[in-house]
């Protein structure tokens, strides 16, 4: 066979070749990307009607306590403001906080949290403790089986 | 070429052109089956159609260091059509198959459809411009101004530096960085042009829009920041990232475009010239942060390594090695 055909077949064959090669491994990476934490919403398609059910719930001129700081999603499909209690550490600067800025609804995010000292207070155990001084209107699952949990402050504990 | 050859030549263009549709189709066709399974928007999606709320309405913006072409077509689409993001969904992905169409269209003319066909393949195909492309980010809007961009900057019609200029400042409005390249492509062409008043003309087209969008920003949200601070350190030697994840973001072929720069072909031909400092500059700028290194970075200067793996493909298919092998056998 000519030199020249040889090579250029070669050249063609690492391209051909390196582009499905290059698919492959990505659909591989992007699949498991997609389960991750930061991307788990994408194919679940129970996160809009949870939203939309969660601003049906509350007055758009009330402003949402929420435990997770990426806001933006919820921010597109809930009408109300959205509000992430930066500086609280503990149930009781929770109660402060919301206290403080006259704010009487807490939309939790099952085990997730934007600051490590509240995650305890998220997870199934914390949130029963959280029932003191929240009353829970309503729990939302996700298709994912991702848990959110509106409260609102009880009067007693409101100041 | 005689009447023959040319005769010939057409005919396979057209072969080749009616292959390239058909793959475009194929390709479209799975490219929204898969904007369709999205349920969700991305989370830096969520920015941006927060964002086009927030520009019609007395609202500050929702992350003002986000670009706002994107969130003034969103805020366009849905004074038409209402609060929608679906609408958004299927519209944002038409932006990176255009810009295959332009690049196929761009190369035709220059390289012949075989070459257009390989560089557009090449480039629609890597994964990482298929899949940030299908969500409503800037990468394919950006990538889409960016190659107009070039076949402006190409062009010999009266008015193309006018038009590349406005792309230029389009490109800046989609996403700010990428700016960098087009000027690049920019600056590359007026010295290939030996012209200096080249680059003036298309100067005189972006200008306006950059400063309409900075202006823009700046009266919304009382200041302009074109990254988060974070981003804006740079470092010197630059990081090998993107280097050393070559295989990763775009496969084996990538080791054909280093090759194409030892061949004097190349260098004789000063349209290549554009390429080869539109990838150069585009790694050296993103390797140069000081920590955000991610692949979908390379998104926008794709076609310039898929330019250089296929003029290396041409090369190869037109050096005589029979030549160098008869030199080693002291013929």
């Amino acid at each position: 066979m000519n030199l020249n055909l040889l090579i250029l077949l070669l050249a063609v064959a690492i391209v051909i070749a390196g582009q499905i090669h290059l698919i492959a491994f990505n659909v591989t990476s992007f699949e498991e990307g997609s389960k991750s934490e930061g991307a788990a919403f994408y194919f679940d398609k129970k996160f809009i009607p949870v939203m939309e059910e969660i601003s049906a719930k509350v007055p758009q001129n009330e402003t949402i306590v929420m435990s997770y700081d990426w806001t933006s999603l919820p921010q597109i499909f809930i009408k109300s403001k959205i509000d992430v209690p930066y500086g609280v550490d503990s149930l009781e600067s929770l109660k402060n906080y919301m206290n403080d800025k006259k704010l009487t609804w807490l939309l939790v995010y099952e085990n997730v949290s934007h600051t490590k000292d509240l995650e305890s207070l998220f997870n199934k155990t914390g949130l029963r403790q959280l029932e003191n001084d929240f009353q829970k209107i309503e729990e939302y699952s996700t298709e994912n089986m991702f848990k959110f949990h509106l409260y609102r402050l009880k009067s007693q504990s409101m100041t | 070429m005689n009447v023959k050859e040319t005769r010939r030549t057409i005919i396979n263009s057209k072969k080749i052109d009616f292959i390239f549709i058909i793959c475009y189709v194929i390709y479209s066709i799975l490219f929204y089956a898969y904007v369709s399974m999205m349920a969700m928007p991305e989370y830096d999606a969520a920015d941006y159609l927060i964002n086009a709320r927030d520009w019609v309405s007395n609202e500050p913006l929702y992350r003002d260091f986000r670009p706002p072409l994107i969130s003034w077509i969103i805020a366009g689409v849905y004074s038409l059509t209402g609060e929608n993001w679906i609408i958004i969904k299927y519209l944002m992905p038409v932006f990176t198959l255009a810009a295959g169409l332009v690049l196929y269209k761009h190369f035709k003319e220059y390289k012949g459809s075989i070459f257009a066909f390989g560089v557009t393949a090449l480039t629609l195909l890597n994964p990482y411009v298929f899949f940030w492309s299908t969500q409503i980010l800037t990468e394919g809007l950006s990538l889409f101004f960016l190659v107009m961009t070039l076949y402006f900057c190409k062009s010999n019609n009266k008015n193309s530096a006018l038009l590349a200029g406005i792309m230029l400042g389009l490109t800046f409005a989609s996403r700010y960085p990428i700016a960098i390249q087009a000027f690049t492509i920019v600056i590359v062409e007026a010295i290939i042009r030996k012209n200096p008043k080249y680059l003036v003309r298309v100067l005189t087209g972006a200008a306006p829009i950059i400063l309409i969008v900075v202006l823009a920003v700046y009266m919304k949200s009382g200041s302009f920041s074109g990254a988060i601070s974070q981003d804006t350190i740079f470092i010197f030697p630059p990081s090998s990232f993107y280097l050393l994840n070559w295989q990763q973001i775009w496969g084996f072929g990538f080791l054909l475009a280093p090759l194409a720069l030892l061949f004097r072909r190349t260098w004789m031909d000063k349209y290549n010239y554009t390429f080869i400092a539109w990838f150069i500059i585009a790694l050296l700028f993103w390797s140069s942060n000081s920590y955000n290194y991610q692949p979908r970075f390379a998104i926008q200067f794709t076609p310039a390594i898929s330019f250089l793996v296929i003029l290396a493909l041409e090369n190869i298919s037109r050096f005589n090695f029979s030549l160098i092998t008869n030199k080693i056998k002291g013929r």
